[in-house]
């Protein structure tokens, strides 16, 4: 009976539809953490970068009434917190998790800070359809049973983070910039030798990590949440980072541990709807969705340690390149 | 290669042991560092606060009126956090937890060590902490108050300990495993809570509003309220002891400042986690066990979180019972990082910062709830529904910790402070500068003149409120106060305040000019340089990791 139930709901369209959404909205800021980790430095500020793209975007959305301008604010916001993490850990060659700490204290009393100052105390209301991202029905094949609403009846944001995936494997393996970007975060010296400006590269690719946060944090607040509040994020940045690890720094890798995540995440929203009366073993309310929330975490520790394929991250990371080192 | 010779130099000469007024000197040395760095912070963060204050306060408004919206905005937090025996009792209450999570972070620091996981090891620690006062509710509380205690202390050590086994003999990065076991910590007591009849026989989970809840503690496991106490000595002493919240955490929490000094200044195991702190490979070379000293320091550091997760939940705030979501929206853990910071991890530093963070805390409801009120009666262009909000007064603090942050991570920058730090108690130490002597004094005498008037600004504007405020008045009672001769005493405040941070600037081209040499050595020594994190940043374990290169800033501080 139960093991019908929870086989009914893995081919329901009901669960895979918003773990591919909540996935998406992971994957953007955890593929901007693989590029800024690939270049050697350590990004743990995703989720303030999101944060203040979240924020910039519903504010900017109410004053402009225009999507566009919004999600390009947050992009902007997310790459101005990035330079800034870039500035003390590339220039001042600072500690690059301490700096991360700190972006992320700022993004949090900035935004505490200016919600109440921008809207009179009031907080953000939630946000009427036409300011917020629309979904995307592609005519005719939406309306395919399973595969037409799981994949093509998501955000305008899914697509384009699935396109962002692609450009961002082709780019990290199939290139010259790629390969430089590699080379710089696993033996900077050896590419300065060779006549890459490390910190150039360095500082585009944590900017990079940036932009598709404050992406991704436009994705949150106008088209998952539709409102803004300030814990909105709820550690997603943290989770993009544990798949980001999970995935061992690879794209693809990055993109399998965000699906992962996303469907325990949408199952455990979906575990605690399941009507279960009538089980035997379980009579009271279903209390298993906090050990389903759990498994992402204890996945990423389990990766970390090596138990499930060993993470190892680029050489150089979290390491300030000193010009004529070693 | 020349073998080093261990024989001494003909002119060596033992060195006398010292006398009282050297050791006198040398304890100035150690706490004035921590007092001058509170202090500093204090003045930044009322600058910062009282700009965001005269900027953001709407209308048409004069320089003098936004003046006085920014005092009478920091009377009422000052009354809020001082203002009488409740208000200080709250602050007392919120302080422990603070302070005891503060030691957490900074015995890590200490390591090289970077403990964000203080909130998971507060949860596990309360979590099994609330089991045990359920379990043995019948016992007496001299067993069951320190029994919750202990349960917590193991708990949070257990917690903590993963962390620093995962990061010794796997070399996972303790910042993201700490992050990882916050979640897992959260969830974990929330299924706790949620499945107490079926996994913990006895706990007993109610529902209240449909929320999850576990049953009571025993009465023993309530920590007892200071009030309550001094009652029993002295009969009457409070009439209604059951309005003021400082309890025995307090003394818990001064317990582990005397814990923390005793371990790090006292004993081999702080001698050695200072010096992996300082660089891993030089304690490896000097025969320390790196990765027995690693598992310890998280252990210790997990322990001090998990008695800071007791003592929340045998506190007053909670009723002795938790629901599941009670340590996922706790901010404990993430403002001890800002405690321990502010507090450059000593022992006094720490107990001072975590104070101030309480006091604002308890402060800023007071000045959100009145401040529109009390400066719209006396500013007619204020809309009457201004006030000052709580974020505010956080974005301030969160500024200052920034600015800590900042002097601590941009190697330029903290000598910077250093030196400013350096320079305020350079009255004391002698023949430590090669600063000219005339900028020492100067500083000196900003120092004292800074604390002078804060001083006299908390009393005076204390007195005057007090003198027309009833501090037990209801919160959003109409105040008639004015603030007026103040304002001398307000301006000189920032004065001060805009003096210090200008020679902090000064102080930044002298600290770039003169590169190395003067830093006083207890202050580098709070905090592990860029490079030995950095080093303990790789994913490889110990044994193979890199060191990592690049001529040292602060060279001087070995």
């Amino acid at each position: 009976m139960f093991l019908s139930q929870l086989f009914q709901l893995f081919i329901s369209d009901n669960l895979w539809h918003p773990a591919l959404q909540f996935g998406a909205l992971l994957l953007l800021p955890a593929l901007g953490g693989v590029i800024s980790e690939r270049s050697g430095v350590t990004n743990i500020a995703m989720e303030g970068m999101m944060l203040t793209g979240a924020f910039f975007s519903a504010i900017i959305v109410l004053s402009t009434q225009s999507v566009i301008i919004a999600v390009l604010a947050a992009i902007l916001t997310g790459g101005i917190m990035a330079l800034v993490h870039a500035f003390f850990s590339i220039q001042f060659k600072a500690n690059q998790i301490v700096s991360g700490v700190a972006i992320n204290i700022a993004a949090l009393g900035l935004t505490g800070f200016l919600l109440p100052l921008f809207t009179n105390g009031n907080g953000v209301p939630a946000l009427p359809r036409p300011l917020t991202l629309p979904a995307l029905y592609i005519p005719g094949l939406s309306q395919i049973p399973f595969v037409g609403s799981v994949f093509l009846q998501q955000n305008v944001i899914f697509y384009v983070a699935i396109i962002i995936l692609l450009a961002m494997q082709y780019l990290l393996f199939h290139t010259n910039i790629g390969l430089r970007i590699r080379s710089v975060g696993e033996h900077p010296q050896a590419a300065d030798t060779a006549g890459i400006n490390v910190r150039l590269v360095r500082y585009c690719c944590v900017v990079t990590s940036g932009l598709l946060s404050g992406l991704a944090g436009a994705f949150l607040a106008l088209g998952v949440a539709q409102i803004f509040n300030p814990d909105i994020t709820e550690g997603a940045g943290f989770i993009a980072l544990a798949a980001m690890i999970f995935g061992k720094w690879k794209p693809w890798g990055t993109a399998l541990a965000c699906l992962i995540f996303g469907l325990g995440e949408a199952l455990q929203n979906r575990l605690s709807l399941l009507p279960l009366t009538g089980i035997g073993i379980i009579d009271t309310p279903l209390h298993e969705s906090s050990l389903v929330a759990m498994v992402p975490y204890l996945l990423t520790i389990l990766a970390l340690v090596g138990l499930v394929g060993r993470a190892t991250a680029p050489a150089a990371d979290g390491i300030p390149y000193e010009p004529g080192g070693e | 290669m020349a073998v080093p010779t261990l024989e001494r130099p003909a002119d060596h000469q033992e060195l006398p042991a010292p006398g009282f007024g050297e050791r006198a000197r040398q304890f100035a040395l150690r706490v004035t560092p921590s007092l001058s760095a509170i202090l500093v912070g204090i003045l930044m963060m009322t600058l910062i606060g009282s700009l965001l204050i005269m900027f953001t306060a709407p209308g048409a408004l004069g320089i003098s009126d936004r003046f006085y919206i920014t005092s009478s905005a920091y009377s009422l937090l000052l009354a809020g956090a001082f203002g009488g025996p409740v208000n200080i009792a709250d602050t007392l209450d919120k302080m422990a937890p603070l302070v005891l999570a503060g030691f957490s972070v900074a015995i890590a620091f200490r390591a090289g060590l970077f403990n964000i996981g203080a909130g998971g090891q507060i949860a596990i620690g309360g979590t099994l902490g609330v089991i045990v006062g359920i379990k043995f509710a019948s016992a007496p509380a001299w067993v069951l108050a320190p029994g919750v205690l202990l349960a917590g202390l193991v708990g949070g050590a257990i917690w903590g300990g993963i962390v620093g086994i995962l990061k010794a003999w796997r070399g996972a990065h303790e910042v993201v495993t700490t992050i990882m076991l916050n979640f897992v910590a959260y969830y974990l007591s929330a299924y706790l809570i949620e499945c107490t009849n079926d996994c913990l026989p006895g706990i007993g989970s109610i529902r209240v509003a449909s929320q999850p809840k576990t049953m009571q503690m025993g009465p023993g496991a309530a920590l007892p309220l200071l009030s309550h106490l001094i009652n029993q000595i002295h009969p009457g002493t409070f009439a209604d002891e059951g309005s003021y919240l400082a309890n025995v955490g307090l003394f818990i929490a001064l317990a582990g400042v005397v814990v923390y000094w005793f371990i790090m200044k006292r004993t081999t195991l702080g001698y050695e986690i200072r010096a992996v702190g300082q660089s891993q490979k030089a304690a490896r070379y000097a025969g320390i066990n790196v990765r027995r000293n690693i598992t310890v320091t998280m252990t210790i550091a997990g322990a001090f979180a998990g008695v800071a997760g007791a003592v929340i939940v045998m506190g007053p705030d909670l009723l002795q019972a938790i629901n599941d979501t009670t340590f996922k929206t706790d901010t404990t853990g993430f403002d001890a990082i800002s405690v321990s910071l502010l507090g450059l991890n000593g022992p006094i530093g720490v107990l001072l910062a975590g104070g101030l963070f309480a006091a604002l805390t308890q402060g800023a409801g007071l000045m959100q709830a009145d401040s529109g009120r009390l400066a719209s009666n006396a500013v007619a262009a204020l809309p009457s529904s201004y006030s000052v909000h709580v974020e505010l007064i956080q974005f301030a603090f969160q500024a200052l910790v920034l600015f800590v942050i900042a002097g601590q991570i941009i190697p330029q920058f903290r000598t910077s402070i250093v030196r400013l730090l350096g320079a305020l108690w350079a009255g004391v130490r002698s023949g430590m500068a090669r600063l000219p002597p005339l900028m020492l004094w100067s500083l000196a005498l900003v120092d004292v003149v800074a604390a002078g008037a804060f001083v006299g600004y908390v009393v005076v504007s204390l007195i005057s409120l007090q003198s027309v405020v009833p501090l037990d008045a209801p919160v959003g009672a109409i105040y008639s106060v004015d603030i007026d001769p103040l304002f001398t005493l307000l301006l000189l405040f920032y004065v001060a305040g805009i003096l210090i941070l200008l020679l902090t600037i000064g102080m930044w081209f002298i600290g770039r000019r003169l590169k190395q040499g003067s830093s006083p050595p207890l202050l580098v020594e709070a905090f592990p340089t860029a490079e030995t994190l950095a080093a303990t940043v790789t994913q490889t374990p110990l044994s193979s990791e890199p060191e990592a290169v690049g001529d040292d800033p602060s060279g001087s501080m070995s």
